[in-house]
């Protein structure tokens, strides 16, 4: 366990240094993901020209959310980001092959292979946004506050990260990019703003199925001292969860790949 | 003990018949059909340890399968693979440890990094000994002369330049076994030379077992020793090179440079198992069946029409036996 | 030369039905994106606002035509595009034996008709899920697709001078940014734009995207008068008509570049 653990950061390692090879990529990559970002951020403005508050949430509570999601995104992208094209980059060319012959969970090459410039953006959206809501909410930023961010942006990295891989087995099958993992992605927009304002199907959706919710709507509550339910805390067992779900299903679909070949 | 144990392997396929269209496609997804295809049909053969053999056949005659088996990548069918002491298929992770292997152009290093980078990377997944690292670096960057190649991009590399980084990549680990598909494939000679070097090199110092496949039957006339010929799925030859040779190698090909020829031999004979493949005023090149002719059966026919000067006699190769193989002249008894 | 459009767009369509699979995902995508508009627009209405004279069914119905719709607007020529530049692919596409503009706009009919299944599809999947409103007569939905099918021209040559921009810079992403940006915001596909705020409201009266999305969807509603129709029209008809003169000399001062310096 702590030999692949060591082995994926010397993977991904290798990865960010290839990442800096292209650096003009890099950079542009990181500047649309902010402007896309910045476009969504417009729309929410502009809602808010209307309305003062969506569900007891105003626009400062509002971009805050939307700012603790996109910590938990960076996370995903940088450290999960490579799932979703298996079935392109590796399953079609045979690529595959030289990995499964490696003395490692294949599991741990391929996410290795994370190489993401769009996370630099999220992060540095992020950050801006989380830091300069929580100041005009006149929340004193602590050190633990600090602490406690960064814990819960790391593990809602996990969280999407692990819903990710659990779909990527798709690629071993379509042998394309993966529209499957993406649209499944997608999915934490709902997550993006209070679940208070969805019905009962798209909360269970978004906090028992796909717990998106976790890694966006559970911390920022707590952050902003409103965390009655505590459901906070079992933050890191849904972590656990979703990882033995992810390696299982990918175990089962290495055993089916291996049976049938390429 | 055998270090490569196989036994009655087999390997089938399913293949979907999808017919045309977008109906054909909404039929195959409520009622698939699928046709049986014998990949590999029963083999079973054993390799000691320090073996170099060639594994040949052609296309589609199911090489890549086996090798595949072998190395743990796919599940058989049925029948058993045991490479020292493990199945592969059943304990991956522990087999790749002891194994190398190079599958064509399919690269093992790090595209976009220098070589160097993607050898400490190997280092750290094999967990090779600092000391045997760098022993076996020094000697494979002389061996293979990869001096000036190490602090290179992988993706900047020739094809030959990236081939031979990937084989000191293969080797680096000391493993038990190695597998090289079609390691030659697209190099110049001078590059397949020092890899064939390398090859028989390393063998000969640490008795490591080498499977090779290949197109170029070169590799196989200068590095193995053993043969194992697959056709359709099936073992049709195991066993010897030279022995190979002396059963399917039934022509000799003998060269005459002579003078005052005044007739044209091609018209004059009209022999069996006796061709003449090349004639002009000086040269007459012939190819005859050894079982049924002499050298010298030969040398005193031609003599009747000519002076010979000089006589060049040449052992048919394993490419020009196999073409006949493939091509059925050979029929197996 | 329409016989030849046509028969490329027919290629293309043929090819563009084998990613059914793709194409329900793509629909799916588009449903989670109106599902988190909807639910917001939802909280705010439930708040007893009133906003701009709409109904709550009138917003759903707006977003629910502007996620159906901006798969038939958007095509992403502009990559196409500027890939092509960018590998010197260009240069073969020039020995086609009809011109550039048309063989892209011949693909570009082809593709419609995909984007088009995909749109009406999103549409009747997410009018049975959030309900949607008629539209106001024959005639008005009539408008609604011409002035449709108009966008489609209008953005086919605004995402040409897009990828044209391929010839100078190497950043084909950051331009697609761009035109996201600028499509998404200005044609109201982000929000109605009576509820933009004033001088945002001016910049998209300037600029030819309102029509593409926001002004059919009135039309659909029946909030203009046929005069207004006609002179949307028009409106549309000077754009085409000023962005493909402006693409052309961009374009053909480029391939001059090219074919004199070699690429």
């Amino acid at each position: 366990m702590i030999r692949n653990i060591k082995l994926y950061f010397s993977f991904l390692v290798a990865s960010l240094k290839r990442m800096m090879e292209y650096r003009v990529d890099c950079i542009v990559g990181m500047v649309s993901q902010i402007a896309f970002q910045i476009i969504e951020l417009v729309f929410i403005w502009i809602i808010f020209q209307t309305t003062d508050n969506i569900a007891d949430w105003s626009f400062e509570h509002l971009l805050l959310l939307y700012g603790v999601m996109m910590l938990s995104i960076s996370v995903t992208d940088l450290l999960f980001d490579s799932t979703y094209d298996i079935g392109k980059r590796l399953i079609r060319k045979g690529k595959f092959d030289t990995i499964l012959l490696r003395p490692v969970h294949p599991l741990i090459s391929v996410l290795g292979e994370s190489e993401t410039s769009t996370a630099l953006g999220y992060m540095i959206l992020s950050v801006i946004l989380i830091v300069s809501m929580l100041i005009k909410l006149q929340v004193s930023v602590t050190l633990f506050l600090i602490l406690k961010i960064l814990y819960f942006g790391i593990l809602g990295g996990f969280i999407i990260g692990g819903i990710q891989t659990i779909f990527s087995i798709t690629g071993f099958w379509t042998y394309k990019s993966n529209e499957v993992v993406w649209s499944v992605f997608q999915l934490h927009k709902l997550a993006e703003y209070p679940i208070e304002i969805y019905n009962k199907f798209i909360r269970i959706l978004i906090t028992i199925i796909l717990p998106f919710a976790f890694a966006s709507y559970y911390p920022t509550l707590d952050y902003l001292g409103l965390n009655e339910s505590n459901l906070i805390f079992i933050v890191p067992l849904i972590v656990i969860v979703i990882w033995i779900i992810a390696i299982n299903v990918w175990n089962w679909a290495l055993k089916k790949y291996r049976s049938t070949g390429s | 003990m055998a270090i490569i144990e196989v036994k009655n392997l087999v390997k089938k396929y399913k293949i979907s018949e999808k017919e045309h269209g977008i109906i054909g496609y909404i039929k195959h997804l409520f009622h698939p059909k699928y046709k049986e295809h014998i990949a590999v049909n029963n083999i079973s053969f054993s390799i000691e340890e320090g073996e170099l053999v060639g594994y040949i056949g052609e296309n589609g005659a199911g090489k890549s399968t086996t090798i595949k088996m072998l190395t743990g990548l796919l599940t058989p069918t049925s029948g058993n693979v045991v490479v020292n002491g493990i199945i592969p298929n059943e304990e991956r992770i522990k087999n790749n440890k002891q194994i190398g292997a190079v599958l064509g152009q399919k690269t093992q290093l790090w595209w976009d990094l220098p070589v160097i980078e993607s050898f400490e990377l190997i280092k750290k997944m094999y967990e090779i000994p600092n000391e045997q690292y760098e022993k076996n670096l020094k000697k494979f960057t002389e061996i293979l002369d990869l001096e000036d190649l190490l602090d290179k991009q992988v993706k900047n590399l020739s094809l030959g330049q990236k081939m031979r980084c990937e084989i000191a990549a293969t080797f680096l680990h000391n493993p038990k076994v190695v597998y090289l598909d079609e390691p030659t494939i697209g190099l110049d000679i001078l590059v397949k030379e020092n890899i064939r070097k390398f090859i028989k090199d390393i063998n000969k110092e640490r008795k490591t077992t080498v499977i090779l496949t290949t197109h170029d039957l070169k590799d196989i006339e200068e590095v193995c020793d053993r043969i194992i010929l697959i056709d359709k799925g099936t073992i049709i030859y195991d066993g010897d090179k030279e022995n190979f040779k002396n059963i399917y190698g039934k022509h000799t090909m003998i060269e005459f440079i002579v003078k005052n020829k005044n007739v044209n031999i091609t018209l004059e004979t009209s022999e069996e198992e006796f061709e003449v493949i090349d004639e002009s005023d000086k040269n007459i090149k012939i190819k005859f069946n050894h079982d049924k002719f002499t050298v010298m059966d030969i040398v005193k026919l031609i003599s009747n029409y000519c002076e010979i000067l000089d006589i060049h006699i040449q052992e048919e190769g394993l490419e020009e036996i196999l073409k006949e193989i493939y091509r059925g002249e050979i029929i197996d008894d | 030369m329409i016989s030849k459009i046509l028969a490329i767009a027919k290629q293309n369509g043929k090819e563009g039905l084998y990613y059914r699979f793709d194409l329900l995902l793509y629909i799916f995508n588009f449903i989670v994106e109106i599902t988190v508009y909807i639910f917001i627009w939802l909280a705010i209405y439930n708040n007893g606002n009133q906003i701009q004279g709409m109904t709550f069914e009138q917003i759903t119905t707006y977003y629910i035509l502007v996620v159906s719709l901006s798969p038939i607007i958007n095509w992403g020529i502009n990559e196409i595009m500027g890939n092509a530049i960018r590998e010197g692919e260009i240069l073969r596409e020039l020995l086609n034996p009809i011109s550039y503009f048309n063989y892209y706009f011949g693909i570009r009919i082809g593709e419609l008709i995909e984007s088009t299944i995909v749109g009406v599809l999103t549409f009747g999947i997410c009018s049975i899920l959030f309900g949607v409103l008629l539209p106001n007569g024959i005639l008005n939905f009539l408008f609604f697709i011409i002035i449709v099918f108009l966008a489609v021209i209008v953005v086919y040559f605004f995402e040409l001078l897009i990828g044209m921009t391929a010839f100078y810079t190497n950043s084909i992403w950051g331009v697609e940014i761009f035109k996201r940006a600028v499509l998404s915001i200005f044609s109201g596909m982000i929000a109605p734009i009576t509820l933009f705020p004033e001088f945002l409201q001016k910049i998209a009266n300037f600029l030819p995207f309102k029509d593409c999305i926001y002004t059919p969807i009135n039309i659909y509603f029946g909030e203009l008068t046929n005069m207004e129709i006609l002179q949307v029209i028009m409106k549309q008809y000077i754009w085409i008509v000023v962005l493909y003169i402006i693409a052309k000399i961009i374009f053909n001062k480029a391939i001059k570049n090219i074919t004199v310096n070699g690429g």
